[in-house]
């Protein structure tokens, strides 16, 4: 099937942005999500028809623009952005403002990035809850799943009802060199509860974040996977 | 009032030589065990350079990073009595020795791969026995023999080409191997330069009306002129009037063939910087690039130092914009406090002098540099911060003290190519993963293929397969590929530059690095940092992956000493301040 629309981020500071997401002629769509919030992994799904008009009308936009405007220079640490609609390619800085024939496509892969994971049901996924106990990962998708534990790394924040940080607990290191040391494959119904990460004090009003970062195998490769989670006391 | 003297000319010190400080205490604390590391923290007893490699080799660099901290074995002075040119170990506690002479054994052509003979190929680099510098692939090549036997010729030892224990006590004694933010690392000849390279002019072009401190130092930079040239006396009062605009008129038209124009713009400066004499305050500003996963990336410089009683003040004033009330920035402001004042100088010639080296970030409106604050969820496409867009939701402690790095010129320290990795951090490239899979010729040549197939958009995806399908990381087994590619293709090498008002462009770069290369070939500008990853190098200071500010020491927000984030070198080129404007034999230590 004929790919009309992607969008790409990678790149930055480390640990780099690694996301994907595709969509055929037909509104089949494919999406490699690996900084996400409560879940990552790969997904798919089809476009309504509603989305499918608004893609439609989006890629229309950006073919009329044509050649891809001049991009400045980026900064320091930002990661890098690739649209593609048809057979025109737009590269940026992320997160950068986009005008003219490109904007509405800009806007609405960047959403879909990030919204379409959230409903989708996912091939091969990870997703991650806060309990009382610690932060808990778990598994979605039929399709098997590497992960490489000895990667592991969990930081609990507490923040304040201004979202200020007031403490924090860490579990590994997360450096990008160390060995990764041996994969296991993960099926439906895996679980792995974190307990080792103590749970800092939380202010009134406030709240507990947990962040987990893992080494996954997608369908391009190892990559370091990030995935957030809040949660009231 | 007018001065009513010439500010008398200071005689600046010569360069300290480098001393150690003493060893910062290991962060207190319990620590939670790691999947997938098995090494005894309290076991008692020195560190020896087998037991750091077998660590690092088999249960990484963060363990060999905790172990350090844990057994804590430097009670006394750290630091090698001669470190190598360049180096920085004198002034860095977190600095120990890794490797002892008389763990070393015989290594001979043909060895490898082991992180023993990356050692030797960096110790040779550190040295200048090897021109150019050998890539570390860890395998004893020729060229590593070649290098050896030039080592050994230039040290009156025996010509073999074998690294033989003389040869290694000699390589260790001139470049010793240390530990530095949990990696064994040698410093490279020549120092560091972590700063990004100037675009055009330091200073900002003044001319009548301009204020402040920019003007402050042309006055105090005239005032030490001789009174043949410049006649007329200046109050220093950062105030661009008459009087300044005549004696910078003087100023022109005694150092031909200057525009008598009384505007102080690049040509003019460069002269008015040479006027021997002391100042107390300047201006710097500059605008710079970097090359970071073989993209141009770019920034502004700007700031104002004042050197006052007891300090050294550097100050940027930021206009945070958007979200600029948020609480955060408040947070923000105070890490970078926390983070950056770590250091002072000390006059060696007056027991008990010091400055401190204070850094100030102040929020001001107009500011040296805007900041637009922001709150993207994470998971969001605008979820990252970088330079110029400080993310409120983002919780990293390092986020603020690393953009605040680019505020002040330093450059990025990950995903640098060996040649810049080691101009920047004065260091030798690191070792890493040092074996592989598969013949390294094969991966390059599926390399090269991937990078060139049809259709375009495709590329990247199969080069990411490549890299992936081996499992390349950073590292001697990475350098062996990268090696392969580059000579295999030497003459079809391209790189991008970026060009104002274009974008990027693609151009011939024979003799280039696969780096350059492959960013050149995959289309667009994303997907390609996964794909050039494995060829560039990645540090752990705060201009690097600020892993020494995220690692498990840092719980509560508190960061270790030990863990020393601002490298040394990242402050350097401020000594050079103090030594040219306060009499006395500076140098630069951990406050």
């Amino acid at each position: 099937m004929t790919v009309i629309a992607a969008y790409e981020r990678t790149g930055g500071a480390p640990p780099a942005d690694d996301e994907r997401l595709e969509i055929d002629a037909d509104g089949g769509w494919r999406l490699w999500r690996t900084m996400g919030g409560e879940r990552v992994g790969s997904f798919a799904g089809r476009l309504s028809a509603d989305r499918r008009r608004r893609l439609a009308s989006a890629i229309g936009g950006a073919s009329d623009a044509g050649a891809a405007p001049t991009p400045s220079r980026p900064r320091p640490d930002a990661a890098q952005e690739a649209f593609r609609a048809g057979r025109h390619t737009l590269g940026l800085s992320a997160g950068r403002p986009v005008e003219g024939g490109w904007a509405a496509l800009v806007s609405l892969l960047r959403r879909w990035s990030e919204s379409l994971a959230a409903v989708a049901a996912a091939e091969a996924a990870l997703s991650v809850e806060l309990l009382a106990s610690g932060p808990v990962l778990t598994r979605a998708g039929r399709a098997p799943l590497r992960v490489w534990p000895a990667t592991l790394r969990v930081d609990v924040y507490a923040r304040d009802e201004d979202g200020i940080v007031t403490g924090r607990s860490s579990l590994g290191s997360g450096d990008e060199d160390a060995p990764r040391g041996d994969a296991i494959t993960t099926d439906a119904g895996w679980r792995l509860p974190i307990e080792g990460a103590q749970l800092p004090p939380v202010p009134a009003g406030g709240r507990l974040e947990a962040w987990v970062w893992l080494d996954i195998e997608g369908p391009d490769g190892t990559v370091t996977a990030r995935l957030v989670v809040s949660a009231t006391p | 009032m007018h001065a009513s003297e010439r500010a008398s000319k200071r005689q600046s010190g010569p360069a300290g030589h480098a001393r150690a400080g003493s060893r910062a205490a290991p962060a207190a604390g319990s620590r939670a065990s790691l999947p997938g590391t098995a090494f005894d923290p309290q076991a008692a007893g020195p560190l020896t350079a087998s037991e750091l490699l077998d660590l690092q080799s088999t249960a990484g660099n963060a363990a060999v990073t905790r172990l350090v901290a844990q057994r804590d074995p430097i009670t006394s002075d750290p630091v090698a009595a001669d470190p190598a040119p360049g180096a920085d170990a004198g002034t860095d506690a977190a600095t120990t020795p890794a490797a002892p002479a008389e763990t070393r054994h015989e290594l001979h052509p043909g060895d490898g791969p082991g992180v023993d003979v990356g050692e030797l190929q960096q110790k040779l680099n550190a040295t200048e026995a090897a021109t150019p510098p050998l890539r570390i692939t860890a395998m004893y090549t020729e060229a590593t023999t070649a290098a050896v036997l030039s080592f050994q010729a230039n040290h009156a030892l025996p010509a073999t080409g074998i690294a033989d224990i003389p040869t290694w006590s000699s390589l260790d004694t001139l470049a010793p191997s240390v530990v530095r933010n949990g990696r064994i690392v040698v410093d490279a000849p020549g120092g560091a330069n972590p700063l990004g390279p100037p675009e055009g002019a330091t200073h900002p072009t003044i001319r009548a009306g301009s204020r402040g401190p920019a003007v402050e130092e042309l006055q105090q930079r005239l005032n030490n002129a001789p009174t043949g040239d410049v006649p007329t006396l200046l109050e220093t009062d950062g105030k661009f009037g008459p009087l300044t605009r005549k004696a910078v008129v003087e100023f022109q038209t005694a150092h031909p063939p200057l525009a008598t124009d009384g505007v102080v713009g690049p040509a003019t400066w460069a002269k008015v910087d040479l006027v021997p004499g002391a100042v107390s305050v300047g201006r710097v500003e500059f605008s710079s690039s970097e090359r970071v996963e073989g993209n141009t990336y770019g920034g502004d410089t700007r700031y104002t130092w004042r050197l006052t009683d007891d300090a050294l003040e550097v100050t940027v004033n930021i206009n945070f914009t958007g979200l600029s009330s948020h609480p955060q920035v408040a947070v923000w402001l105070g890490q970078i406090r926390t983070v950056w004042n770590t250091f002072k100088f000390v006059d060696d010639t007056t027991p008990g002098k010091s400055l401190t080296l204070r850094f100030v970030a102040n929020q001001q409106q107009p500011g040296d540099n805007d900041v637009r604050v922001y709150s993207a969820a994470p998971g969001t496409p605008q979820f990252r911060s970088d330079s110029g867009d400080w993310n409120v939701q983002d919780p990293d402690g390092g986020l603020a003290p690393h953009e605040f790095g680019h505020l002040i010129g330093l450059q990025d320290e990950y995903r640098l190519g060996a040649d810049v990795y080691r101009r920047e951090t004065g260091e030798e490239a690191l070792i890493g993963e040092v074996t592989g899979d598969a013949p390294p010729q094969d991966i390059a040549d599926a390399l090269w293929t991937a990078v060139n197939s049809s259709p375009k958009p495709d590329r990247a995806k199969k080069a990411r397969d490549v890299v992936s399908g081996h499992s390349l990381r950073q590292g001697g087994f990475s350098q062996r590929v990268a090696e392969a590619y580059e000579q295999t293709h030497s003459g079809d090498m391209l790189r991008e530059d970026f060009v104002a008002n274009v974008g990027y462009k693609v151009v011939p770069n024979p003799g280039g690095s696969i780096d350059l290369d492959i960013a050149a070939r995959l289309p667009g500008q994303a997907d390609e940092a996964r794909v050039t990853n494995p060829f560039t190098y990645t540090n752990r200071s705060l201009m690097g992956n600020m892993q020494s500010l995220n690692a498990p020491q840092d719980a509560g927000g508190v960061t270790s000493a030990h863990d020393h984030p601002v490298e040394e070198r990242h402050v350097r080129h401020l000594l050079a301040l103090v030594q040219a404007n306060r009499p006395g034999s500076w140098r630069l230590v951990r406050d």
